[in-house]
């Protein structure tokens, strides 16, 4: 969206996933010029810009939560509850220590499932990139696997692992692998085809070549997949935590749901979009921080075009 | 041919390489629309600036460009990048708007897009969801000609630039001659009374440049329209140009416009090796160089 | 899939350099490793599978031989073609809802900046968020019913064919407006015929993601919000540790993504060919 804000995770990155998927197979992978990167605000007929979006902005929002007050009046509360009650309720929940709780550990199986399917998918996306002959075997198996919702081997995470915390960690890193697995191979053939003859050219090992070449080089499509691998492992972790046992933020929604208690379901569902705006946000600083190339040149691209 | 019209700053700077002769002499045109009166002033640009202000510095594309075009006329706009050359033309056209000063078309100040002249693009961008008569029928659409109309004109256009064979085709299956050739016909197809061009050449490669080079002359010729031609190839305005208006950057400025006095019409490509283009071309090339060495 | 792959640009005239490999083996024994490889390592894969049957509980992990039997099993009763017939038409209907709404919406926003900016703060919170989290919300105002359903798969499909599509249309390459500018287009026949088409693209990837969103989406809220469909059976048949006919149907929820998204490409390689040709 606008410039203003600060970490809008554009789902539109997925362009160039949505590219790959399907092509997993295809000789020549060309990602087409994908939307990476915070969209330009650029319309065909610009005009005052920054500052009066930013008062758009404020304005809508004061405007809707005076409208979600108002609704009070014609809405009963347990529709949609009100955003003074909400507030109580969050002060409430904090106070009594059950969001910091669940938002807590929501956040940590968030991480460590995350970080488990980083390793396994940088790895053997890496692995597919480079040797010719694993990329062939694993190709229609990723593919197949890539297309599966995963969220639907939820049920077999708890014949697996039970119902506790590892089940739910095991159901996330499931979920986020194939992203991070599929993008990280995209980035390795991208490489492939565009960088490899420079790391010839100065004599580089097989080794030094996946260092120095293709792990950097698939940097700007590992972050793409590790932000898709966030939208989606975030929905395995509100299931799970609804599911497998009532645990996290998930399970307190279906807690709270159950009994109607809306105001403290809304006061949650906003915890949750702050777990996730921040973990967005988080990966963005990481991605400016360590490779600020990335917005750069993706940014530089498009401009060329 | 009365000159007196031009600006004065242009005028005074004139060089005469070694005839009196203007070179201004487009052949009899022949084309479409309203004969070409040679000699009229058709396009005048009056102290025309801009700048674009940037974070680190800000940059005087162009600072009080005045000089005037001549219908039928074929002037080319020459200077190193960042001299503000495809500035004047985007302002021209009405893709950018100027800080001051002010351009006339037929003696009316221009303002905003004008559909009375149109443009052809470095980078070409044909609309790859139109095939390629569609392309150029694009600017025929919007001004409300029938369709039956559009199509004949757009085809009449395409067979111009030897591309009727290919008039169903998607453009993306078309080289890059072949293509800039559609962009070509594309801008002629509105019969515009000024057909402006940015590095139209600039992408392709020096065989195809060459021979298009060659039918942009009789293509200029056969139509008599006006063109302002925006290049960095000084052999190519040479060329192709009655006039070559020099532009040096830092500010972006009009130095010196130069007549070019080679026989017409210039299909051969040896006119190259006129003694005339030999001596225009050194002094062109001193022109442009010599001022930047001066500039610390 | 193979449909997507075998349609590719026309081999005719592409002006585009695709840079291709230059062929490390020869063609035929790349054939064969191709064909082999891949084999091999399925193979692998359901031979250890169905020898850890033999030794591991089955209730763990099934066996090849089982979901085969259980999914054919499936096939010829009723319970999987009416749980199928229910997903498919809340799938369908949300889809079409939600695709629908998110390409209208996404044009609008796309189009008016000042209305971007207002939307702006209310997509992106709601496109962070996972968005199941709002089921209970949903059955608050809907009830435990299809209309909860389907408006889930709504909600998960809008969202991406949203931004695309805004995206898009913000992302029109300069040179195209351009072209139109000079060519005198005013502002509505930019948009028809310059702006829209040139988002296009961008449309179509994200019609891919809400159609792939789609089934994750029915899946989810049929596992919370029912006891029909694919996803109630999913966990009944996990709650009844019937680990094989789960299996079966997360082949079948793999089917109906795969199938999802050949129908978009399909749709685009059978008229918007330019797409993929003209890059």
């Amino acid at each position: 969206m606008a410039s203003g804000q600060p970490n809008p995770p554009t789902l539109t990155e997925e362009t160039l996933v949505a590219e790959t998927r399907m092509a997993a197979a295809a000789p020549v992978p060309t990602p087409a010029a994908p939307v990476v990167g915070p969209v330009a605000n650029r319309s065909v007929m610009p005009f005052l810009g920054a500052r009066r979006d930013l008062i758009a902005k404020m304005v809508a929002v004061i405007a809707a939560l005076a409208l979600w007050q108002a609704s009070s009046a014609f809405l009963k509360p347990i529709f949609i509850s009100t955003p003074s009650k909400v507030v109580s309720a969050l002060i409430n929940l904090i106070g009594n220590g059950q969001l910091p709780g669940a938002f807590l550990r929501s956040l940590i199986e968030m991480l460590i499932g995350m970080a488990i399917a980083a390793g396994v998918g940088i790895a053997v996306g890496l692995l597919m990139g480079r040797i010719r002959l694993v990329e062939r075997a694993l190709d229609p198996v990723v593919a197949f696997g890539n297309a599966t919702p995963s969220i639907a081997l939820l049920p077999v995470m708890e014949v697996w692992f039970g119902i506790g915390t590892s089940a739910r960690v095991a159901f996330i890193m499931v979920i986020c692998t194939w992203p991070l697995l599929v993008n990280t191979y995209a980035g390795a053939r991208a490489v492939r085809g565009r960088y490899l003859d420079v790391g010839n050219a100065f004599g580089m090992s097989g080794w030094q070549q996946t260092w120095k070449i293709y792990l950097p080089g698939a940097m700007p499509f590992i972050f793409v997949g590790l932000r898709i691998a966030l939208a989606v492992g975030a929905v395995g972790m509100i299931l799970g935590g609804q599911e497998i046992g009532q645990s996290g933020l998930g399970g307190l929604t279906a807690d709270f749901g159950s009994y109607s208690e809306t105001a403290d379901l809304v006061a949650t569902i906003v915890t949750t979009t702050a777990l996730a705006m921040f973990l967005f946000g988080a990966f963005r600083r990481i991605q400016d921080w360590r490779f600020p190339w990335i917005a750069a040149t993706s940014a530089g691209r498009r401009q060329a075009k | 041919m009365d000159r007196s019209n031009l600006s004065r700053k242009a005028a005074s700077q004139v060089i005469d390489p070694s005839t009196t002769s203007l070179g201004v002499s487009p052949s009899a045109p022949a084309g479409p629309g309203t004969a070409p009166d040679p000699g009229r002033q058709i396009l005048e640009y009056r102290n025309v600036s801009k700048t674009f202000p940037g974070e680190a510095r800000t940059v005087v594309a162009l600072d009080g460009v005045s000089f005037s075009v001549q219908e039928g006329e074929f002037i080319s706009l020459v200077g190193p990048s960042g001299c503000g050359k495809t500035t004047l033309l985007r302002i021209t056209d009405g893709l950018e708007t100027a800080d001051e000063g002010e351009i006339r078309l037929d003696g009316r100040a221009l303002s905003g897009v004008s559909r009375e002249m149109s443009y052809v693009f470095q980078d070409i961008n044909l609309l790859p969801w139109r095939s390629v008569i569609q392309n150029v029928e694009l600017g025929l659409e919007v001004r409300g000609v029938p369709k039956a109309e559009r199509r004949s004109r757009a085809m009449e256009v395409l067979e111009m630039v030897g591309l009727g064979a290919v008039a169903s085709v998607p453009p993306y299956t078309l080289s890059g001659g072949m293509q800039q050739r559609v962009g070509v016909a594309r801008a002629v197809a509105v019969r515009p009374k000024v057909l402006l061009m940015d590095e139209p050449f600039g992408q392709l490669d020096n065989f195809t440049r060459e021979s298009l080079q060659v039918e942009i002359a009789e293509l200029w010729q056969k139509l008599g329209t006006t063109i302002v031609f925006v290049t960095h190839d000084v052999d190519e305005a040479i060329f192709l140009s009655d006039r070559i208006a020099l532009f040096l950057p830092e500010p972006g400025r009009l130095t010196e416009i130069v007549d070019v006095d080679l026989p017409r019409p210039r299909t051969d490509y040896d006119v190259r090796a006129h003694p005339n283009a030999i001596k225009l071309r050194s002094y062109i090339m001193d022109h442009l160089r010599g001022d930047r060495g001066v500039r610390p | 899939m193979t449909a997507a792959i075998t349609t590719g640009p026309p081999a005719a005239g592409t002006t585009v350099s695709g840079r291709r490999r230059a062929p490390a083996k020869p063609l035929v024994e790349r054939r064969i490793t191709g064909i082999v490889a891949p084999l091999a390592v399925v193979a692998i894969i359901l031979g250890a599978w169905e020898i850890t049957g033999l030794y591991v509980s089955t209730v763990l992990i099934s066996s090849p031989q089982r979901v085969v039997a259980d999914f054919w099993k499936m096939l010829f009763q009723g319970t999987i073609s009416s749980a199928l017939a229910i997903s498919l038409r809340e799938l369908y209907i949300g889809l079409l809802i939600g695709v629908a709404a998110g390409i209208l919406l996404g044009i609008v926003v796309g189009r008016y900046s000042l209305l971007d900016a207002i939307c702006a703060p209310f997509i992106n919170a709601a496109n962070a968020t996972p968005l199941n989290v709002l089921i209970p919300l949903l059955i608050v105002w809907v009830g435990i019913s299809a209309r909860a359903r389907i408006l889930f798969v709504v909600l998960i499909s809008f969202f991406p064919v949203l931004l695309n599509t805004a995206g898009g249309l913000r992302n029109v390459s300069k040179g195209y407006v351009e072209v139109g500018q000079t060519l005198g287009l005013n502002e509505r026949q930019l948009m028809r015929k310059i702006v829209l088409p040139a988002s296009v693209p961008y449309i179509f990837a994200g019609v891919r993601i809400g159609a792939a969103l789609g089934v994750i989406g029915m899946i989810v809220g049929e596992m919370e919000v029912s006891n029909v469909g694919i996803g109630y059976l999913d966990n009944f048949y996990g709650e009844g540790f019937q680990t094989g006919r789960l299996l079966a149907l997360v082949f079948i929820s793999a089917l109906i993504g795969v199938f999802n998204v050949m129908i978009v490409r399909g749709v685009q390689y059978r008229w918007f060919k330019w797409i993929t040709a003209a890059r």
